[in-house]
């Protein structure tokens, strides 16, 4: 896994499970690697994948089963999604509003760009929930 | 585990390298030593396994002084020099004229490390290229279970796939029981391997933090400029100013280590002080 | 007193040298053999006369101290070298342990292995000398005097090449040498210019014995009774030997690399 500059890298592991969970490769009651095998497959410090863990566990995307080690929560697909949306809204938006109300990208040309790319991407027929 | 104080070192006849100096590390974490040229790393790794006597000031494991080298804290350490010495022997030989000598060793690990490192079992160490025979170390270090593991430079030497295999080794060597002290100027090959920091400079310590506290106290960013920001410290490079900035927001970015080595070696006091008034201001 | 010394570490740190040692060792032993054969197989061969007793001794004890010294500085040789003295000083035996492996290796097992091979090169030249009817003899140094004098010598040998195997980093042997010659000189030259300075008079003198000197063309020697001066002397080299290998073992506990 290549880590990225800007982000630190117990939250990229977050992200590398949530996506796991969103793709639907890792389902609920899924087991989720141990700390060990999850540092050794990334090459990194296994506090770090503990940081992680501890992370997604108050975020209810995991639990823990004494003694045995962590599950895929119940419901992890969407809570996973909740807060990236609210990450998204609360961290994202802003800036991409900001550039949009600098170059002056009217909401009905935004549309129209946001429909095209769409069904680039994901087909015509393919929403969002699907 | 550790714990070093007022320590004043220098070779005889030569200038100190330390003066009075404070470090304390414990179990459970893999500490990155960095230090300019030159600035004493290696002699500071020897000062911890007694293999130097500090002029003044203590060096103590477990609470015991290093010093005069008793038998029981050498069992409970390791250490792997830059430059190493191995006999002219086969592993196979080397394990069983040299392991007894550690309580905890595990002849399996060391097999099993020397498997993941691509090291021949039968070839006479002493007749191996340089790597090789570090990567023959490192897996009988790690295999002597001893709970302080100290290592200068280890990634020296060492090709590609090598460094991958090192980072997930020491990953999974890692237990709440051990301390691993790596010392390295190649940060890159480390940076998310270790999670804390110790930066000597100058005769002392000057920051040992974990890179969690850092992420708290500390931003790293690439911005295009950096007018109207508190920035504690820049640099140029070709996407922009990379800075360091006081953590406002409460986000975590990932510690830049050599960003930040350059500011604390440039005598930028503004961040020092920002890393230690938030420790204070924390206190209250 | 574990902390200190465990024989069963102490076998394994002896395991472990012969393990990473023996071939050197059994080579040094090969030449050594082979330079002892050419020492008493050439005047044997040379000489019409028989390989007296006297000759044998002279041939046992000449290599037997230039070897020692040899071999004994070199003992501790891994400590010069920056690499090998990490791997040996962070080794979990202590140092006396440590110390006692390199005077084991060099003084016991030395002697031992330097007597056998002796005697082997002996016997097979002296079965090979016909003695032109004469009853062979053969040099015995286990008798009292011989084996103590032998002991004597080599351990005095030994003591100052354990130091100098310990002080210096590499040339052992010939610093040690050269330190130990100087020494000498100085201690010759003092001894007999205090000992001049005191008596105000031209004489001869040697450090650990007795004083001539000329008077009105008569000789006189000052010297203690021969057995006090025998037996001061055998105590002096006693407490002198004891004090080299005591130092030798405290200079190996404050290495430092």
């Amino acid at each position: 896994m290549e880590f990225r500059d800007n982000e630190a890298i117990y939250l990229q592991i977050a992200a590398y499970i949530s996506e796991r969970i969103l793709l639907g490769e890792w389902p609920e009651e899924h087991k989720v690697p141990s700390v060990r095998e999850m540092a050794v497959e990334l090459q990194v410090n296994p506090n770090t994948v503990m940081r992680t863990y501890e992370f997604l566990q108050k975020q209810e995307v995991i639990y823990n089963k004494r003694g045995i080690g962590f599950f895929v929560a119940p419901d992890a697909a969407a809570k996973v999604k909740a807060y990236r949306k609210e990450r998204f809204l609360e961290q994202d938006l802003p800036v991409f509003f900001t550039n949009l109300y600098l170059l002056g990208i009217s909401l009905e040309e935004l549309q129209g760009l946001y429909e095209k790319f769409t069904s680039d991407h994901y087909g015509a027929s393919q929403k969002k929930e699907s | 585990m550790i714990e070093i104080q007022e320590l004043s070192f220098g070779y005889p006849g030569k200038p100190l390298l330390f003066q009075n100096l404070h470090l304390s590390l414990s179990q459970g974490h893999i500490y990155g030593l960095l230090g300019k040229n030159g600035a004493g790393k290696s002699t500071l790794l020897k000062n911890m396994v007694g293999l130097c006597f500090p002029r003044h000031g203590r060096c103590a494991i477990h609470g015991k002084s290093v010093s005069g080298r008793p038998v029981d804290l050498l069992e409970d350490l390791y250490f792997i020099p830059e430059e190493i010495y191995v006999p002219a022997l086969t592993p196979q030989k080397f394990v069983s004229s040299t392991a007894c000598f550690y309580p905890n060793f595990c002849e399996d690990s060391f097999y099993r490390y020397l498997q993941e490192f691509e090291v021949p079992q039968h070839a006479v160490l002493s007749k191996l290229s340089f790597g090789q025979q570090k990567k023959a170390i490192i897996a009988f270090g790690l295999a002597a279970n001893t709970r302080l593991l100290v290592m200068d430079e280890p990634t020296n030497g060492l090709d590609i796939p090598s460094k991958v295999q090192f980072r997930k080794t020491i990953a999974a060597a890692l237990t709440e029981e051990r301390c691993i002290v790596i010392s390295t100027h190649q940060v890159r090959d480390l940076d998310s391997l270790i999670d804390r920091l110790v930066v000597l400079h100058e005769q002392k310590i000057i920051l040992n933090s974990s890179l969690d506290e850092i992420a708290e106290k500390l931003t790293f960013a690439t911005l295009p400029d950096t007018a109207g920001k508190q920035v504690l410290y820049a640099e140029d490079s070709v996407r922009g100013k990379q800075v360091i900035m006081p953590n406002l927001q409460g986000t975590y970015s990932k510690v830049e280590i050599e960003l930040l080595f350059n500011a604390l070696i440039s005598g930028n006091s503004s961040l020092l002080n920002h890393l230690k008034l938030t420790e204070y201001e924390q206190a209250f | 007193m574990s902390r200190h010394f465990n024989l069963r570490r102490f076998g394994l740190l002896f395991k472990k040298q012969v393990a990473e040692q023996y071939k050197p060792y059994l080579m040094s032993l090969a030449v050594l053999t082979g330079l002892l054969a050419l020492l008493i197989g050439v005047p044997a061969y040379v000489q019409s006369r028989p390989l007296v007793v006297s000759m044998q001794e002279f041939l046992f004890v000449m290599p037997l101290l230039l070897a020692g010294a040899i071999f004994t500085s070199s003992i501790f040789s891994a400590l010069g070298d920056k690499k090998h003295a990490i791997a040996t000083l962070t080794l979990p035996a202590s140092h006396l342990e440590k110390y006692l492996l390199g005077w084991v290796f060099s003084f016991l097992i030395f002697l031992i292995l330097y007597t056998i091979s002796f005697y082997g090169v002996l016997a097979v030249v002296l079965s090979m000398d016909d003695w032109q009817g004469a009853e062979k003899q053969m040099l015995n140094i286990f008798s009292g005097r011989m084996l103590r004098n032998v002991l004597g010598a080599y351990a005095m040998v030994h003591a100052v090449a354990l130091v100098g195997a310990v002080y210096f980093e590499k040339g052992h042997f010939i610093k040690t040498a050269f330190v130990f010659l100087l020494f000498m000189i100085v201690l010759v030259t003092l001894n007999k210019q205090v000992i001049q300075l005191v008596l105000g008079h031209d004489l001869s003198a040697m450090p650990f014995g007795g004083v001539t000197l000329t008077e009105n063309d008569r000789m006189f020697n000052v010297a203690p009774p021969k057995q006090f001066s025998e037996w001061l002397n055998s105590a002096l080299g006693v407490v002198l030997m004891l004090i080299l290998w005591i130092a030798a073992y405290a200079r190996l506990r404050e290495k430092q690399v």
